[in-house]
């Protein structure tokens, strides 16, 4: 089975946001640090436990500037076959669309059965590549899957899909695009060996155009107001603390508007 | 262009209400800017439902009632929408951000070659160009993005952010629209539902969230979260750190790799209010939080913070609410 996984190199989470003097674009720099999307190593390891049941192929898509390659040397450490970095200049597109264009244009000249995205990306949220890749490739897609089997001799998945108040059961012959939510898979860690042979595994650059006009402009960024309202620690008896509590939100008319 | 478009999720029976809300925000712009909304419902035997939709604020009701609209499928539901955007050269759409928004929206604008705003907390439509505020990284950034372009404008409005219409001035006509699918082939084909426990909120449809973290210490401590949560008409949440010990499901995680939610109260109960959490919750309108550790980073976000066991304070707050009169 030929799998393709796109993975999208991120900031890491937990780092300090600076934002340019324009405050239009989020400075990155020597300083930044960057990390692999964490929905996209679920995607990894259900490409690779995918590959482990019905053999094949691996091959990881990322696109970006140089140190986009550390995702995709991570991803080839976990036990993918592949890698194909797309070179582009590195600015954020927060146009999901234009990105996947670009990937669409790449892809369409490579054998898949199955790929595998994350359902999101933790810096942009546009939560939108995987589907809109799947249109442009004319195929069928099922997003935020927490659960994936592959029945019929590997003709078809069987997919559990989070939505409010339960999950949904769907079916889909292949090819198919998946967009993995947590929960569907714990991403291994890389071992030894693997992360010895990464460095060794095929990664094939290419340039793209990043082609198309721009649709979407940030007119600024901006931290988001600090949350006003009494900020009240209540200390003492727990009886007074709940007393107090609640007389507050009395006042607030909390639980009556809720209620 | 002079119609906002509004996608009505109608699913097992019921009206989003996240939907109706991403209604009542088309109706305050289409005011502001003399537009007209249409409201597009899509499914199959709708006719009961006209009363609850035509007093929320559109000008018309579009409805498509085919049995292959019956389950949702982002195929069908895609074709009929998009088709009936090109023949209103309606410019701008509107959906909720739910699972089911997140996943025909992007596939809409991208068959129309349109601009796409996900998860937007407040939106705007001067000049015809759409203006909207994302949160991104986590929510520790918001991005004031807008369209250069006027065809086409597709965005998913954050359940909890807007304010549906309860009665609105003017009735929405009715109108159905005809569409064919007939040639659309259904590929993911929807089997069943499962695990949908009875009586229980989804999360982003709570209005009150209870949620429990690691000072919650197992799965079965719990039930004290579901006695407070049920008095107050709420839902239960859990952390990640709770999610990943089994303590509760996956699917009522609050935080960055979880849901991310906007109620009324939101009351945290032994949670230190890391930084993937609060990207989750930091929209609620008003949150308690209960924990041991005053240094705790949740009480910087906290309307209330209560600093003490949250084993004697829950128990507490269920006995005092149980003491109050309905």
């Amino acid at each position: 089975m030929n799998i393709i996984v796109c993975i999208k190199q991120v900031l890491d989470t937990e780092a300090e946001i600076r934002l340019n003097e324009t405050k239009t674009a989020i400075i990155e720099d020597e300083k930044s640090e960057y990390v692999m999307n964490p929905l996209d190593e679920v995607a990894i390891e259900a490409a690779l436990q995918t590959r482990e049941k019905f053999g094949g192929d691996v091959t990881l898509i990322s696109l970006g500037p140089e140190r986009v390659k550390n995702v995709l040397v991570s991803g080839l450490a976990m036990g993918a076959d592949k890698a194909v970095y797309l070179k582009t200049s590195g600015a954020e597109s927060y146009d999901s669309l234009e990105t996947a264009f670009i990937l669409s244009d790449i892809i369409r000249g490579l054998q898949y059965d199955i790929i595998f995205c994350g359902v999101r990306s933790v810096d942009v949220n546009n939560e939108a590549i995987g589907v809109q890749l799947a249109e442009l490739l004319s195929l069928s897609h099922i997003s935020s899957i927490i659960k994936l089997d592959i029945e019929g001799g590997g003709k078809k998945v069987v997919v559990h899909r989070s939505i409010e108040g339960g999950e949904e059961v769907l079916e889909c012959g292949l090819p198919v695009v998946l967009t993995c939510q947590k929960g569907l898979a714990e991403p291994r860690y890389p071992t030894l060996p693997n992360i010895m042979k990464a460095k060794k595994k095929p990664c094939e650059t290419k340039e793209v155009m990043v082609n198309g006009g721009i649709k979407i402009e940030i007119v600024n960024l901006e931290l988001p107001p600090k949350r006003g309202g009494a900020r009240i620690i209540l200390k003492g008896e727990p009886l007074q603390q709940v007393q107090e509590a609640l007389k507050i939100l009395a006042e607030k008319g909390i639980l009556g508007d809720a209620l | 262009m002079n119609r906002i478009f509004v996608f009505i999720e109608y699913r097992f029976g019921k009206i989003k209400n996240a939907s109706l809300e991403a209604l009542g925000e088309a109706r305050r712009l289409a005011d502001k800017y003399g537009l007209r909304v249409a409201a597009l419902i899509l499914g199959h035997n709708l006719d009961g439902l006209m009363d609850s939709l035509i007093w929320r604020g559109a000008d018309e009701v579009l409805l498509a009632d085919y049995k292959k609209l019956a389950d949702y499928n982002s195929e069908a539901y895609v074709k009929v929408v998009t088709d009936e955007t090109r023949r209103a050269e309606a410019a701008v759409i509107f959906l909720s951000a739910t699972a089911l928004g997140k996943d025909l929206g992007p596939k809409i604008a991208a068959r129309l070659n349109a601009c796409y705003f996900n998860d937007c907390v407040s939106v705007d439509l001067e000049g015809g160009f759409l203006k909207a505020a994302r949160p991104i990284y986590g929510g520790r950034v918001i991005a004031n993005s807008k369209s250069v372009i006027s065809n086409f404008q597709v965005a998913t409005l954050r359940p909890g952010m807007f304010r549906a219409i309860a009665n609105a001035a003017q009735k929405a006509e009715i109108k159905k629209i005809f569409s064919c699918i007939d040639n659309t082939e259904i590929k993911a084909v929807f089997k069943n539902i499962i695990g949908a426990a009875v009586g229980k909120i989804p999360l982003i449809e709570a209005r009150i969230i209870v949620s429990g973290g690691r000072g919650m210490k197992n799965a079965e401590n719990y039930k004290i979260l579901e006695e407070l949560a049920g008095i107050l008409g709420g839902t239960v949440g859990a952390s990640r750190a709770a999610v990943d010990a089994d303590w509760w499901p996956q699917e009522y995680q609050v935080g960055l790799t979880g849901k991310t939610v906007a109620p009324q109260l939101y009351i945290a109960c032994g949670i230190s209010g890391a930084l993937q959490h609060l990207a989750g919750m930091i929209s609620s309108k008003f949150i308690i939080a209960i924990n041991k550790d005053p240094n705790a980073s949740i009480f910087k976000i906290a309307d209330i913070g209560i600093v003490g066991d949250l084993f004697e304070i829950v128990p507490l707050l269920i006995k005092e609410l149980k003491k109050q009169p309905k």
